[in-house]
């Protein structure tokens, strides 16, 4: 019985230590640099206690979050600078990881009217505002 | 007990990491020598013709200035702390700078390896990058970089 009830406190202190989407803090979050041409480059760090696909997700949805904050309906979102001098757009944030810790990026480019390859930001935004604020039941 | 086991491998890694470092010397530029600047590079190391050079810190708009109109190497050290152990890496490229020109330098992990890119800064561009077309593979730095 004891271990059990240690197993359990073990969980759920745990469990609350996962990176929650917020500003970067101690356990992760979200991070803005500008100034790589007229991309800036949005980020989401994760600890060791969340997937990667929900901080590519997190990521996804950040960079959605400035794009509304800038008043722009659409964004472009690159893997690589290299991929954004092509013209090679993605749907998600490059995903990658230093040990357990999963990181997510992507440059983004701001736009006002829709084209080819572009990210509708209230779409996304819409999509993904359970995952990000879940409600409360 | 853990803590002090963590602590001791911390220091172990220190010395070893230590030991094994060496100070290139400072790049000198000779007063014709033409110049590229690299932006948002950090404190990367240079190769050039097969020997290793430390650059200068960046200036106060964050650049760091290179030779140019010959090729060169760069590479960058990252390092990350999980709590528990350290990674490093050493991500590297080669490209032909040219004069006056400004390029920028991002390194980055994706699925648990780092990578260095170049593009060229060019505000004629919608998103004020163009390609550098010079890229190639490092030259003086050992191919470590996996983290």
């Amino acid at each position: 019985v004891t271990y059990i009830f240690r197993l359990l406190i073990a969980t759920s202190f745990l469990g609350g230590c996962a990176t929650s989407y917020q500003s970067t803090g101690f356990t992760g979050g979200h991070s803005l640099q500008n100034g790589y041409g007229r991309l800036e480059k949005i980020s989401f760090a994760g600890n060791g206690f969340i997937t990667p696909d929900k901080v590519q997700k997190y990521a996804l949805y950040r960079c959605a979050e400035v794009a509304n904050e800038k008043k722009k309906a659409y964004f472009l979102m690159y893997e690589t600078l290299v991929k954004a001098s092509l013209g090679e757009s993605t749907k998600l944030p490059t995903i990658g990881a230093v040990g357990n810790k999963p990181n997510a990026f992507a440059f983004v480019l701001f736009l006002d009217e829709s084209r080819p390859g572009a990210l509708k930001t209230a779409e996304v935004i819409a999509d993904l505002s359970e995952l990000v604020t879940p409600s409360k039941q | 007990m853990y803590s002090q086991i963590k602590f001791a491998l911390l220091v172990l890694v220190s010395v070893f990491a230590s030991a094994c470092a060496t100070q290139a010397p400072p790049y000198q530029f000779s007063p014709e020598e033409s110049t590229a600047n690299i932006l948002r590079g950090g404190m990367a190391d240079l190769c050039l013709n097969g020997k290793m050079y430390t650059l200068s810190a960046a200036a106060d708009d964050g650049s760091v200035k290179i030779p140019s109109g010959k090729r060169v190497s760069l590479a960058n050290f990252m390092r990350f702390d999980s709590g528990n152990f350290i990674y490093t890496c050493k991500p590297a490229i080669s490209f032909l700078p040219k004069s006056n020109a400004t390029y920028y330098l991002h390194n980055y992990i994706r699925d648990n390896k780092c990578y260095m890119e170049v593009v060229k800064d060019d505000k004629s561009t919608e998103i004020g990058l163009a390609f550098e077309p010079s890229i190639g593979p490092r030259d003086c730095f050992p191919a470590k970089d996996k983290n």
